[in-house]
């Protein structure tokens, strides 16, 4: 896996998930359209880890109590989470959906789980990170505070799976 | 080719929730096509329907948006929310995964 890809695939989704929870800094227009466009760095993310979820899918019970698991299940937690806001948000849009043609009558439920998913997504993000702190931080160290520095060998946080 | 292939299978699960959910909220008594949010209901004219408050639909507050101040301390709220939850999961997970190891090397 492409440690750096992965490192500004984490930095670009968390920057602009935090941004599309304040709708009113952008406008709802650029907030819809925004967050429909960060589908595509969601998915290339959950991709990106494709290896990882197979290996603990097919190892899950080998060693059951290790923060990966807890981590497994949280990240298909946060899938249902941003499949949610997404689905919530397409429904009650008012900008992006009249766009493409079609019209959706507003709904006071919809509302109401798009934000409760926005704010139990983010809980759920910030103890996601906190499970791989130490990766977080090895990488932090290594393309923020030290990007041009020549390093004779990587972190090795960096390149070891979680839990495997 | 694999890496897009793997791409549509994560969409075409998201998809699946997604219509799952939609299925599962329409289901719901009080988010049919017609109703609306309490205090929100249309009156008739007679008044025999006619609710102690009645307002339009409330809409979603858009301004045209620009970095104001209130959406600078509203992101800036979030993203200390957020660092004080990283906080607390990163001293949990320490207390609650990596203690019994310590432990161990402690015992040898």
């Amino acid at each position: 896996m492409n440690i750096k890809l992965n490192f500004w695939i984490d930095v670009a989704t968390f920057t602009g998930f935090m941004i599309a929870m304040e709708p009113h800094s952008t406008g709802l227009t650029i907030h819809e359209w925004f967050t429909v466009a960060a589908v595509g760095t969601l998915i290339v993310h959950f991709v990106l880890h494709w290896d990882w979820f197979i290996r603990l899918t097919s190892r899950f019970f080998v060693k059951l109590f290790h923060s990966s698991r807890l981590n497994y299940l949280l990240a298909i937690a946060i899938f249902i989470g941003f499949t949610s806001i997404i689905v919530s948000g397409l429904m009650i849009s008012e900008h992006f959906v009249p766009a493409l043609g079609f019209q959706v009558g507003a709904r006071y439920g919809w509302r109401r789980i798009h934000s409760l998913a926005a704010n139990l997504t983010l809980v759920l993000v910030a103890i996601h990170v906190a499970l791989r702190w130490e990766w977080v931080k090895a990488a932090f160290i290594r393309f923020l505070m030290t990007p041009f520095r020549k390093i004779e060998k990587a972190d090795p946080v960096l390149t070891e799976e979680d839990g495997m | 080719m694999k890496f897009l292939l793997r791409c549509l299978l994560v969409l075409a699960v998201a998809v699946a929730i997604g219509l799952i959910l939609y299925d599962a909220v329409q289901a719901l008594p009080g988010t049919s096509p017609s109703s609306n949010p309490p205090g929100t209901q249309l009156e008739t004219q007679n008044g025999s329907n006619a609710p102690d408050n009645p307002r339009p639909y409330p809409p979603r507050n858009d301004r045209g948006g620009g970095f104001r101040l209130r959406s600078v301390v509203g992101i800036a709220g979030k993203a200390i929310l957020f660092s004080i939850i990283v906080f607390v999961s990163v001293m949990a997970k320490n207390i609650v995964f990596e203690r019994a190891p310590n432990r161990k090397k402690k015992e040898n």
